[in-house]
C-alpha cells in the first residue's frame, strides 16, 4: 500500500499530546513503533487517537450505530494484524480511512438494495424548525445518507476528513477525474435537494 | 438566516465518539482474535497426523472414483460373459432342433421310397 503524498493526510484527530503538530506526530511515531513491539498500550493510544475520525466514517456509511461501531472495531483489529506493514503515522491514517471506506462500500453492497431514508420525514424534520441548526445538519446529513456508497465515501473523506482530491483519490484507488465528477454531481445533486427542501441554506459557489 | 453551503456541510459531518471504552473493546477483541488462532491450532495438532493431511481429501476422493470405475468394469465383464453363454445356448438349440428336423426329413423319404 502506497504512502499519502501530500500534508493533507497528516491533518489527522486530535491527541494528547500538547506540543503542536510536530510533538504529536512524533508522540504518534513512537507510539506506533511501541504497538508495533506488542505494547497494547500503545495501540490502545492509537485507537484514541484515530477513533473519533474512523467511527464517524463508519456511521456516517453504515446509518446504523451498531454495525458502525463493528466496522471501527474491525478496522482496527485488522490494522492490529498489519502493524508490521506500516511505516508511519501518515501511512496509518491513510491505511485506516482507506480500509475503513473499502469495507463499508463492501457491506453496502452486500446489503442492496439498500434501505433509502424517506424524503418526507427529512422535510418533516426541516420544516419544524427551519432556523435550528442541529436540524438543519441532520437533514444534511440524511441527504448524505441517500448517495450511493462511492459518491458518499468521496464527500465524507473530503468534508469530513478534509482530504484534497488527489489524496481521496489515492485514498479509495480511484482516477483523480472520477473522484473530482462523483463530487462535483454530488455536491450539485446535494444542492438541488436543499433548494427543493428549501433549508436555510444559501448554495454558494461550486469548489 | 441562511448558511454558506459548504461550511453547512462540515459542520454537518463533524467527528463523532465512538462512546465510552472503544478502546477498550477493540483491545479485548484483539485479545480474543489471537486467543483463538491458538486454540484452533492447539485442535488441529491434537488430530492424528494422517487426518491434518491436506491431501486426504483428494485420496479419499481418488479411491472413491477408482471403486466405482473398477465396479463398472467388473459389471461390463459379467454382462459380456453372459452374453456369450446365451449365445452358445441359442447355437447348441439350434443344432439340435435341426439335427432333429433332419432325422424327421430321413425317416418321411424313407416311407415314401418303401410306398413307391
Amino acid at each position: 500500500m502506497s504512502l499519502p503524498a501530500t500534508a493533507a493526510s497528516l491533518s489527522g484527530p486530535s491527541v494528547a499530546v500538547g506540543a503542536g503538530p510536530r510533538g504529536r506526530t512524533a508522540a504518534l511515531e513512537t507510539a506506533l513503533v511501541r504497538a508495533q513491539r506488542g505494547d497494547l498500550a500503545a495501540f490502545r493510544e492509537l485507537i484514541r487517537t484515530y477513533q473519533d475520525s474512523v467511527y464517524t466514517l463508519a456511521l456516517r456509511m453504515l446509518k446504523v450505530r451498531e454495525d458502525a461501531e463493528d466496522l471501527a472495531q474491525d478496522v482496527f483489529v485488522s490494522v492490529h494484524r498489519h502493524l508490521g506493514e506500516i511505516v508511519s503515522e501518515a501511512h496509518l491514517l491513510f491505511w485506516l480511512r482507506r480500509t475503513t471506506c473499502h469495507r463499508a462500500i463492501d457491506r453496502l453492497r452486500r446489503r442492496w438494495p439498500y434501505p433509502a431514508l424517506p424524503l418526507e420525514a427529512v422535510t418533516e424534520a426541516a420544516a419544524a424548525e427551519p432556523d435550528s441548526d442541529p436540524l438543519l445538519e441532520r437533514s444534511l446529513r440524511d441527504l448524505i445518507a441517500r448517495l450511493p456508497p462511492t459518491p458518499r465515501a468521496v464527500v465524507l473523506l473530503r468534508y469530513q476528513e478534509d482530504l484534497d482530491p488527489p489524496d481521496i483519490a489515492q485514498t479509495l484507488g480511484m482516477p483523480l477525474n472520477t473522484v473530482k465528477s462523483h463530487l462535483k454531481r454530488s455536491l450539485a445533486l446535494l444542492r438541488r435537494r436543499c433548494e427543493e427542501l428549501r433549508l436555510p441554506i444559501s448554495p454558494g459557489e461550486p469548489s | 438566516m441562511s448558511e454558506d453551503f459548504e461550511p453547512a456541510l462540515r459542520r454537518a459531518l463533524r467527528r463523532e465518539d465512538p462512546g465510552e471504552d472503544f478502546a477498550g473493546r477493540v483491545i479485548a477483541r484483539v485479545d480474543s482474535s489471537a486467543v483463538e488462532p491458538a486454540r484452533v491450532a492447539k485442535i488441529r495438532a491434537a488430530r492424528p497426523r494422517i487426518l491434518r493431511s491436506r491431501w486426504l481429501p483428494a485420496a479419499l476422493a481418488a479411491c472413491l472414483i477408482a471403486a466405482v470405475g473398477l465396479f463398472q468394469i467388473r459389471q461390463h465383464s459379467l454382462d459380456a460373459e453372459r452374453a456369450d453363454q446365451a449365445r452358445a445356448q441359442l447355437l447348441q438349440a439350434l443344432s439340435i432342433a435341426s439335427h432333429n428336423v433332419n432325422v424327421v426329413r430321413a425317416a418321411i423319404a424313407r416311407e415314401e421310397n418303401s410306398n413307391s
